[in-house]
C-alpha cells in the first residue's frame, strides 16, 4: 500500500452538482480497487497561469489516498477518456510529505478565524495597551497632586 | 580619479569594500524535507522575471533541494499554477 495524492483541472462550464458527479467516479475507482480515501479537499475555482483548450479557469480536486500501486493506472486512463478533466497528476508521497500535509491541515483549521475576528483582537490589544498609559499616566498625576 | 585612488593606497587608507549578502540554501534553513508543488510563492523566489528556473549560483541552493525544488516547478507548471513563459512574474500577496 502506498500513499498518493492526485489533483485534477475540471472545465470550468460544468456546473457544481456534476463536478461532484465526476468526483464521486474518481472516489469510487479508488474504492473499488482496494484503496482507501485519507482526505478530501473542497474542489475550488482558480485561475489558470494560462489557457488550456481556450479555458483561463478550472475547478481543482485534490484527493489523498492510500492504494497499492496496480490501481495508478485505470485510474489515469479515466481521466484521459473523460472529457471534463483537462489536466492531471498523480503523486507517490513519502513520510515526510505526510506529515507536511497533516501539518498543512491543521495550520488551515487554525487560521480559519474571520478577518474581522482578527481585526476584533488586535483592536482589543491596542486598547489595553492605550488603557494601560492612560491608567499609569493618572496614577502619575494622583501622585504629584499628593 | 585614478591619481586618488593612488594616493590613498600611498597614505594607507582603507578603501571600504561592497558587503555582499552571504548566499545560502533557503530549504535548508526550514529543514524541508518535501517541496510542495502547490506553493507558488516559495517556487517563485526560484525564477526569474520570465518564468525560467535560476541556477543555484544565483540562488544559493545546496544540490539536493535544488533538484528537488525543480521538479516541484516542474510539477506546478504541468497543473497550471505557474506559467511556462511569462512577462513579469512576481509572487502574489
Amino acid at each position: 500500500m502506498n500513499y498518493y495524492e492526485t489533483n485534477i483541472i475540471i472545465k470550468p462550464t460544468l456546473s457544481k452538482v456534476e463536478v461532484k458527479k465526476l468526483v464521486d467516479q474518481v472516489v469510487d475507482i479508488i474504492k473499488k480497487n482496494s484503496g482507501s480515501i485519507v482526505h478530501q479537499h473542497n474542489s475550488e475555482v482558480k485561475q489558470l497561469a494560462y489557457t488550456i483548450q481556450k479555458y483561463e479557469k478550472g475547478y481543482y480536486q485534490i484527493l489523498e489516498f492510500e492504494a497499492p500501486p496496480a490501481l495508478v493506472q485505470p485510474l489515469e486512463v479515466f481521466y484521459q477518456r473523460e472529457e471534463a478533466i483537462i489536466r492531471y497528476i498523480t503523486i507517490a508521497l513519502d513520510k515526510y510529505a505526510i506529515t507536511y500535509n497533516e501539518q498543512k491541515k491543521l495550520s488551515n483549521k487554525i487560521s480559519t478565524k474571520s478577518s474581522s475576528e482578527v481585526l476584533y483582537d488586535k483592536e482589543e490589544k491596542f486598547n489595553k495597551k492605550n488603557l494601560n498609559i492612560q491608567s499609569t499616566q493618572q496614577d502619575e498625576k494622583e501622585q504629584e497632586s499628593k | 580619479m585614478k591619481k586618488n585612488k593612488n594616493q590613498n593606497r600611498l597614505n594607507n587608507v582603507k578603501i571600504p569594500k561592497k558587503k555582499v549578502k552571504k548566499k545560502y540554501c533557503r530549504a535548508c534553513k526550514f529543514n524541508m524535507r518535501y517541496i510542495d508543488y502547490k506553493e507558488v510563492n516559495f517556487l517563485t523566489g526560484f525564477l526569474n522575471l520570465q518564468g525560467n528556473i535560476l541556477p543555484p549560483r544565483y540562488t544559493g541552493n545546496c544540490d539536493r533541494h535544488q533538484r528537488r525544488i525543480a521538479r516541484a516547478i516542474k510539477r506546478s507548471r504541468t497543473m497550471a499554477y505557474l506559467p511556462y513563459l511569462a512577462s513579469n512574474l512576481q509572487p502574489t500577496q
